[in-house]
């Protein structure tokens, strides 16, 4: 967590800085099919944060040695553009991106009916254009949505957003103020039928009820992205 | 037992189709008692039976596919083709031509060089991800000009269409020579190219809609006036000229009677003149138009 | 990824069609295709534009920092820029480090604005040969349908005009130098590229203009070869379509109104 202290006051009478209630997403945006050459692609608007997801397979597996004979293989790539930042990224890959990748790899890998591709690859590649916290979140919203887009088996769409903890209280979707300056930080995957979680990641400080609190607001937060994601793949073929 | 969406509609993974003691095919899954969509498609329900057609998707090969294929390779006694898929295709030099090779005294790259674009048949398809390829027929040679487009697989029974009236319909409006591989690459070759590839652009676009053909039929009439009058080309001169190289069974006639399921519906390539007058046909299972 | 193998019969087709005098999207030879700008799109840079061609897509954004500048100009702010294909964009692009495309556009890019000295860099030192700040230009394609290098080029210098740095105002720039980039196909020369069109070029070549008709830089590309009264040509050309495109990076400038709204220096994390 950020910690960092500030003088705007994040929490004034249930009212967050930008105005929002304690369980209110930011203003959420979908689209899917952006990119021409991609299999499958999407974009994603979670307030400031924005990303582009695109998906390519089922391909040939390189390395040829890495393939797995009975299933396909997942590859993740998480990327934050130089400018989607405060202070400019270098760019390439660092620890953060690659643990990024690893969970989000990982939360496809729940769904995605890796059975049905042996040999193959399926590439996933997020790109966070403009990062106001949840760049994961988001990150992974619209991955899911290019998988659909790309014609990828998978038993579910997976949604992903965050809660987290500023001035003692719980709240969903911190913005970039509040992620750095909060308490606690907790992005949550979870599958379209809002059962299983997909994706878990935590930290700063909160207690088991403020964290089933943050879960509850979390499996709120996920349904309204579900919604949007599968509005868009149906605007897709109106 | 229920369904929960209207037949032919849209569906996205994680989608609940139906409830009860349904068959269920591809591109479904069943969780105790409830059905769900794998993938994005429309849901095809014939009675007890659900599968669910995916609107996008990569090629894969199955036995008696006729596809397009790109040279990419050549080892020592095969070609290694792209087939448009994560499968790769080989051809072996004992089912490169009708002709045999005599690998002594042949180079392979004067039959088939790299880049070139040839019309095969799926022999066999291992689980290796290697389709085998064979060319070992009249209606399947190298093509050598013409254009090339590529559209997505689960589109191809579109272009198709019923018994494959869309495919003539195109080609009765274009005057073109059209090939659809089911590998989703089609290779169009006459003077109105342009008009046919915007014409299967418009079937690419729509797949998913219901009454396609009249859509096109409109487009095409739209066009008319702006187009050449058909070439003769279009049409093979002898009717009577031998059928089908391709496989054993018998060749519908254009004026088929309806047929029992069982009978393959024709996806027939038309083929370019240099290859004789005879009309090849070319089988393919279409059974997913069914669905439109 | 093996190297693409482009059907023979495509890049016949594509060649004769040009030989014929066409192009597959009816364009002329010394058209370009259309031109769209959106500018400010990312407001964690210091000023960002988006520019498609057709369909390529590229994303530029400007960040600044403070650095120390090069000793032998000390009083000389530092530029700086980057260019990355994204897997996103093509098959053929591959995750990992920079290939020799990705540090040949970065290179064609920087060359076009640096030796326009659009960018007064004096104006950017802060003490000299101890602090000065620094521009970093960052060019990502992410859609390619060919000639990346014009997008990247367009959307590069409409995010420095975006630019406004945070204590100091707006990035003092002058000048839009725009590139326009040629291919040949046998005797034909080709303007703006897509990529069935790149698939059978002999050859390429990309020209940088300024305002008052100066060429600013120029790369060849490609196993093919130019003549000089080819090379002339399209410098002709270059002239008349940059004073086309600049216009539209005006437009699109205008349209975000002139007082761009400042970077939003807090949050930014991830």
């Amino acid at each position: 967590m950020g910690g960092t202290e500030t003088d705007i006051p994040l929490l004034v009478d249930g009212k967050r800085n930008d105005g929002r209630t304690i369980d209110q997403m930011r203003p959420v945006k979908i689209e899917a099919g952006v990119l021409e050459r991609a299999d499958g692609s999407a974009y994603v608007e979670l307030g400031e944060t924005h990303a582009i997801a695109a998906v390519y397979g089922p391909k040939e597996m390189h390395p040829r040695h890495a393939l797995i004979p009975n299933k396909g293989v997942l590859k993740v790539r998480y990327s934050m553009l130089p400018f989607s930042v405060g202070d400019r990224k270098r760019p390439g890959p660092d620890r953060r991106s690659r643990e990024i990748a690893k969970v989000t790899r990982e939360a496809f890998e729940s769904v995605v009916l890796l059975d049905k591709y042996p040999r193959s690859a399926i590439e996933i590649d997020i790109n966070i254009m403009q990062a106001d916290a949840g760049t994961r979140v988001v990150g992974l919203t619209a991955a899911s949505v290019a998988l659909a887009d790309a014609g990828i088996a998978m038993t579910d769409l997976i949604s992903s957003c965050a809660s987290g903890k500023i001035e003692d209280t719980v709240v969903l979707d911190l913005n970039g103020l509040e992620d750095n300056c909060g308490q606690a930080d907790v992005p949550i995957a979870m599958t379209g039928k809002g059962e299983q979680i997909a994706l878990m990641q935590m930290d700063g400080l909160m207690t088991k009820e403020e964290l089933n609190q943050a879960m509850e607001y979390a499996v709120t937060g996920c349904k309204e992205l579900h919604k949007a994601q599968v509005d868009a793949l149906r605007r897709r073929y109106q | 037992m229920t369904l929960k969406i209207e037949n032919r509609q849209l569906v996205i993974p994680g989608d609940q189709i139906a409830e009860g003691d349904y068959l269920l095919g591809e591109g479904t899954y069943r969780e105790e008692n409830r059905v769900y969509s794998t993938v994005l498609g429309l849901l095809d329900a014939k009675e007890s039976f659900l599968k669910v057609i995916p609107l996008k998707g990569k090629y894969i090969p199955k036995p008696r596919d006729l596809v397009i294929g790109v040279i990419t390779d050549i080892a020592f006694s095969m070609w290694n083709l792209n087939i448009n898929s994560h499968y790769s295709g080989v051809l072996s030099v004992a089912n490169g031509c009708e002709r045999y090779i005599d690998l002594n005294s042949e180079k392979l790259s004067d039959i088939y060089a790299i880049g070139d674009v040839v019309l095969a048949k799926v022999d066999n398809v291992s689980e290796s991800l290697v389709a085998g390829l064979t060319m070992k027929d009249r209606g399947l040679y190298k093509l050598n000009d013409g254009k090339l487009i590529t559209i997505s697989p689960t589109k191809v029974p579109r272009v198709i269409g019923k018994k494959g009236t869309m495919i003539q319909m195109l080609k009765d409006n274009t005057g073109c020579r059209i090939v659809v591989g089911q590998n989703g690459r089609i290779w169009i070759s006459g003077v109105n190219i342009n008009l046919a590839i915007e014409a299967i652009q418009l079937i690419e676009k729509n797949a998913h809609k219901q009454g396609l053909t009249d859509e096109v039929q409109k487009f095409l009439l739209s066009r008319k006036g702006t187009a050449p009058a058909k070439p003769v080309a279009a049409k093979p001169a002898a009717p009577a000229a031998k059928t089908a190289p391709v496989a054993a069974t018998k060749a519908p006639a254009p004026a088929a009677p309806k047929s029992a399921p069982q009978v393959k519906k024709l996806a027939e390539a038309e083929l370019p003149k240099m290859k004789g007058s005879e009309k090849p046909e070319t089988k393919k299972e279409v059974d997913d138009m069914e669905v439109f | 990824m093996s190297v693409q193998i482009i059907p023979t019969l495509a890049k016949k087709a594509t060649r004769a069609l040009i030989k014929s005098g066409k192009r597959s999207d009816g364009r002329a030879f010394d058209q370009m295709r259309p031109v769209k700008i959106t500018v400010g799109d990312y407001k964690r840079a210091e000023g960002s534009a988006t520019c498609w061609l057709g369909k390529t897509m590229v994303a530029a954004g400007i960040k600044i920092g403070v650095g120390t500048p090069y000793p032998d100009s000390p009083n000389v702010g530092v530029l700086s820029s980057n260019a990355e294909l994204v897997p996103a964009a093509d098959p053929q692009f591959q995750a990992g480090p920079p290939k020799e495309e990705a540090i040949e556009l970065a290179r064609v890019v920087d060359r076009g604005i640096r030796e326009s000295k659009c960018i007064e860099l004096e104006k950017l030192c802060i003490t000299p040969g101890e602090e000065t700040r620094m521009v970093y230009i960052d060019s990502y394609v992410m859609d390619n349908d060919g000639n990346y290098m014009d997008a990247a080029s367009i959307a590069a210098i409409t995010a420095l005009h975006n630019t406004v740095i945070e204590d100091f105002g707006p990035l003092p720039i002058t000048k839009k130098p725009i590139a326009n980039t040629f291919i040949k196909v046998g005797s034909d020369i080709l303007l703006d590229p897509c990529l069935e069109e790149e698939y059978v070029a002999d050859a390429r070549l990309t020209i940088s203009v300024e305002e008052n008709n100066n060429v600013c830089a120029m790369q060849k590309a490609g196993s093919g070869s130019w003549t000089k009264d080819e090379v002339l040509k399209c410098v002709d050309l270059a002239i008349t379509r940059a004073a086309e495109t600049r216009k539209k990076v005006e437009d699109a400038l205008a349209a975000f109104g002139k007082e761009p709204a400042p970077a939003q220096p807090s949050a930014g994390k991830m």
